[in-house]
């Protein structure tokens, strides 16, 4: 009936003792987008994962290369998209302190207000498919009502919900909305009186811990401290939103932005971890070399040393902690 | 419907129009038939490659709902799915990966564009080595969705404008009478 | 009142009196036939929606709505394409065992139907050793789920296939151990006798503690076999994209899907049979008015009743909780379900019971969204259209404003054309001769590339005379990418008197 060397023809895929190879990604629904990952098997264990990059590679540093300091900022935001604000302020700042530029104290509050936003806005989707690559599908939904209300707020004042390029050299690139205290104030009790909701579905849920607990030895970890993260966001937009100071929204540049000439970095934390900004000036209007130190691609590399040793399951619960961006990774 | 009587209202489409053999009233009730339950069951494949996933996972959501139209079994074999959502750039290493998605697929099948980059390249139009200008030049493309990327109700509208496309036996597989199932 | 009850027999009588014996055997067999198979069809239907409906107002939205009044006709509408959908079989499967594989699942769907009870003698088969066929028959599913496994040629399929293999083998064990105990209660392996003992009460209530126990250990354990979440692993469509059918489409992956349905409905049947009764009304020790009223409802609706609220509360399940690991899964098989290891009693007693309080904290909240309806917080795009809450500020596409004259303010200056990064807006300029003979550039076009525009807001900033600006259309869909191309200026139009 059939010929089992005709079924497993290739033998080379089978490793010494029966192992087995399979290719998960480049199109695969827990590795977030476009992630390769080799992974060879015992059975359900894991013995070694190689990642495979580059199918979302657009080429962003050399791009850099050819867009002024005002328009590198924009590309920026498709890196790690999650996070799009924090980039744009990462290179901002790079912008600032290399030709010295003063940014009014107003634009510096709704910065941060508008990245801490971000920061959470990060985290509920994080939530929200980490609980779906465990099987669990609700809490997405539940985590995304109150990301909307973030994309609203960004909407209203940004103008877009996701890549908002609000940010430019020396401060904002418009004031903000009328509304825009009103409705943070609004997020911030919504947010809090769903934190349990949560816990007791996604964070306190036994098959949740046992799937997550011991895998890894950073996954649990990261687990509390995204918690952690999304209550101390809330702290500090708490502590901005009555006190945003009058005053310009930007600060005075000039028309032409030219970087002196020499070496600058700065770096700025994302919701994935630190993201740094290098670039290389020779006085031009254009960086000669830019260089993006993207956490997303740090964290990968540990994606092998945690997860040898686990089961399939274990590989989508620490993915899903380690809360990979493709294209940040890929750059 | 404004977007019904625009589609009808033969806009100029690309390619030729050939009338489909046979007909008749049988035939055609038939295909009516067929084209309604295909319209009101495109299964989207879970594929994102950047951004736009983020703003297709947001049409998930329960705000948007995309569940309303019957859309919300997204399958992640494409065998088993019927509309590809390219969102996202599409570079020449992941060219033929999409390609061979499409392949798999099984017919009746469509595509959407969604997002600058999908159609374009987009914002990495110029000074990239790396990018597809568009992911027409790849697979063929029923409809296009602007945006960088495309709110969800704009997503919701390729959707429809899809929709209408099928019902009106506008899709390139019917108008070439290739698929009659 | 209409009833199930006597239909069988009246067929039957009236068949022997046309026919012989045999003859009247086969016609009974036709008709159980497409009986099944329509039923088949109905409780795909009915349940995918149901599925899908409960899911929505847990998830807080709406759900299917739009094909047929209230999204009635939505399944149908799928089973209609996956029909017409091209069936795949790929190049280098077992192309005998692959197409035979959806054909294994669905007939053991079908064995199954022939014991269950719908109704006060409403029964293909009331074999006497009911349950024993049950459980003998339902392990056979596995088979199927082998064979399209091993036959797809496909990695993930394989090990979908050897998970649910693993699962099903081991809980048909606590299956078989919580059925037992309704069998020692009763004393028969008959299913109506098993339903004719519950009379004076179900055996959920007169079993006591149990018949609870073997019911929650049954329900997990059917939960298993059944491969829903949290023990989809067979599926885990995070994990293996889609299990054990990743290669199937068309009308063969339909097969596979519906008999998921269908086994659901089987398991949950078996279950309200054994542990409510079946089609047995509730009737509470001798109040004898309120046993009389309920014995008026006819019994095929308890039965289905009873049937369907096993199917809400494992579909409650699934929308709720995590997927298990696949040791984890067995580990709570060997460990908990089965206590067979060398376990302190009392530390089994504070694992279950934290794990079982965490559980149905989760539970109490997925099921108090699935009740307040209020909480959905769909807005229904197109139908409002009118009164969609668009901020101002939305950056949808880059317009030009023209007055009541056809004037804007556009010089040619080409600010935004540097601006831009990525080339979408092109001025083409052209000389007009003014009256007194000097020459002066104007635009000519205009020209706005939207399939390229990242709506990055820095032409506007760059505008020295304000001539553009972003508008919050966002309904561009269009089947032809040369329409994204657009000319700004409208024609004939000419720059406003006084612009510089």
């Amino acid at each position: 009936m059939y010929n089992q060397t005709e079924i497993i023809k290739d033998t080379s895929e089978l490793g010494a003792d029966g192992e087995l190879v399979i290719n998960m990604g480049p199109q695969h629904p827990a590795t977030h987008g476009v992630l390769h990952l080799v992974v060879t098997l015992n059975g359900e264990t894991i013995k070694k994962i190689e990642p495979h990059l580059g199918y979302i590679h657009r080429s962003i540093e050399k791009m850099c290369e050819s867009l002024t300091y005002r328009q590198f900022i924009y590309v920026t935001s498709r890196m790690d998209y999650l996070s799009s604000h924090i980039n744009n302020l990462g290179c901002a700042l790079l912008v600032e302190k290399g030709m010295q530029i003063e940014v009014p104290d107003r634009a510096k509050y709704v910065r941060v207000i508008l990245s801490e936003l971000t920061r959470i806005a990060s985290h509920e989707l994080w939530l929200g498919a980490m609980a779906m690559d465990l099987g669990a599908f609700t809490p997405f939904f539940y985590a995304f009502r109150e990301r909307e209300m973030i994309t609203d707020i960004m909407e209203d004042t940004c103008g877009a919900r996701l890549t908002m390029n609000y940010i430019v050299p020396g401060g904002l690139m418009y004031d903000i909305h009328p509304d825009f205290q009103k409705k943070v104030k609004a997020f911030i009790t919504q947010f809090k009186s769903k934190v349990t909701e949560y816990e007791d579905l996604v964070t306190n849920n036994v098959i949740f811990q046992s799937r997550t607990k011991g895998v890894g030895i950073l996954s649990a970890e990261d687990a509390i401290s995204y918690g952690k993260e999304m209550n101390q966001s809330i702290r500090i937009i708490e502590q901005l939103i009555d006190n945003i100071p009058e005053g310009d929204f930007v600060g005075k540049t000039k028309n032409v932005l030219k970087l002196p000439k020499g070496e600058f970095y700065t770096r700025v934390e994302t919701a994935r971890g630190e993201f740094g900004v290098y670039v290389v000036s020779e006085g031009g209007t254009t960086p000669h070399r830019i260089k993006f130190r993207s956490p997303g691609f740090s964290n990968l590399s540990v994606l092998n040393h945690i997860s040898v040793g686990s089961k399939i399951g274990d590989l989508m619960a620490s993915m899903g902690t380690l809360d990979l961006v493709i294209p940040d990774i890929d750059r | 419907m404004e977007l019904k009587e625009k589609i009808a209202g033969n806009e100029p489409f690309p390619g030729i129009v050939h009338d489909t053999p046979g007909g008749g009233i049988v035939v055609s009730t038939f295909d009516s038939i067929i084209n309604w339950a295909r319209s009101n069951s495109l299964w989207p494949l879970s594929f994102a490659t950047s951004c736009c996933g983020i703003e297709m996972m947001s049409t998930a959501s329960a705000k948007y709902d995309f569940s309303r139209f019957g859309f919300e079994v997204a399958r992640a074999s494409p065998r088993q799915a019927d509309v590809i959502i390219i969102a996202g750039t599409i570079v020449n290493k992941m060219a033929p990966v999409l390609k061979r998605l499409y392949d798999q697929m099984a017919d009746p099948k469509y595509v959407i564009a969604m997002g600058a980059c999908a159609i374009s390249g987009g914002p990495f139009f110029y000074n990239t080595y790396s990018v597809v200008k568009g992911a027409d030049h790849i697979i063929p493309v029923d409809v296009y969705i602007p945006g960088c990327p495309p709110r969800p109700e704009a997503l919701l509208h390729s959707l429809i404008s899809l929709q209408e496309k099928i019902k009106l036996g506008m899709t390139r597989e019917q108008i070439r009478g290739e698929f009659k199932g | 009142m209409f009833s199930l009850e006597g239909i069988t027999t009246n067929v039957q009588d009236w068949l022997l009196m046309k026919f012989n014996p045999t003859m009247a055997l086969a016609i009974e067999c036709v008709i159980v036939i497409l009986l099944s198979i329509s039923l088949f069809a109905i409780l795909g239907l009915v349940l995918v929606l149901m599925e899908r409906k409960v899911a929505a107002h847990i998830q807080i939205r709406l759900g299917p709505n739009r094909v047929g009044p209230g999204g009635m006709f939505q399944t149908v509408a799928d089973t209609l394409k996956l029909i017409m959908k091209e069936g795949l079989t790929p190049d280098k499967a077992d192309k005998f065992l692959f197409n035979l594989a959806p054909f294994v699942v669905m007939m053991v769907g079908m064995l199954l139907l022939a014991p269950i009870a719908f109704a006060k003698n409403f029964q293909i088969w009331d074999i006497n050793i009911g349950v024993l066929y049950i459980s003998s028959v339902s392990s056979l599913s596995v088979i199927g789920i082998l064979m399209a496994g091993w036959a797809s040629n496909n990695k993930y399929s394989l090990l979908g296939a050897m998970r649910s293999g693993a699962q099903i083998v081991s809980y048909e064990l606590s299956a078989g151990f919580a059925v037992l105990t309704i069998v020692v209660l009763t004393g028969s392996l008959q299913i109506s006798e098993i339903i004719n003992a519950q009379q004076n009460g179900w055996w959920i209530f007169k079993g006591h503690i149990p018949a609870v126990i073997a019911f929650v250990l049954y329900i997990i354990a059917v939960t298993a076999e059944t491969n829903r979440a949290p023990f989809d692993l067979a599926e885990a469509e995070s994990e293996l994209t889609a299990g054990f059918h990743t290669e199937y489409s068309g009308m063969r992956f339909a097969l596979f899907f519906l008999a998921e349905y269908i086994n659901i409905f089987i398991v949950c049947a078996i279950g309200a049979t054994l542990f409510f009764g079946g089609w047995m009304p509730l009737h509470i020790g001798n109040w004898e008015a309120f046993n009389h009223i309920m014995d008026y409802i006819p019994s095929s609706v308890w039965f289905m009743g009873k049937t369907f609220f096993l199917i809400f509360l494992i579909m409650w399940f699934r929308w709720t909780f995590p997927r298990l690991r696949v040791d984890q899964l067995l580990n709570l098989e060997w460990k908990y379900l089965l206590p067979i290891r060398n376990m302190f009693l009392k530390e089994y007693i504070t694992d279950v019971l934290t794990g079982v309080t965490s559980l149905l904290k989760g539970m109490r909240k997925t099921g108090y969204y699935f009740t307040h309806s209020k909480e959905i917080i769909t807005e229904q795009y197109p139908d409002n259209r009118a009164t969609l809450l668009m901020s101002d500020r939305f950056k949808g596409e880059v317009v030009m404003p023209h007055d009541a004259n056809n004037e804007h303010t556009c010089t040619g200056c080409t600010a935004c054309e540097l601006a831009c990064p990525n080339g979408t807006i092109k001025v083409v300029t052209k000389f007009e001769t003014s009256p007194e003979g000097k020459k002066k550039k104007a635009i000519d076009a205009l020209v706005y590339r939207l399939e390229l525009c990242t709506m990055c807001n820095l032409c506007i900033v760059a505008c020295p005379s304000d001539a553009i600006k972003m508008a919050p259309n966002f309904e561009h869909s269009v089947f032809d990418r040369t329409k994204l191309t657009k000319v700004l200026n409208q024609p004939g139009s000419k720059i406003r008197e006084g612009i510089e």
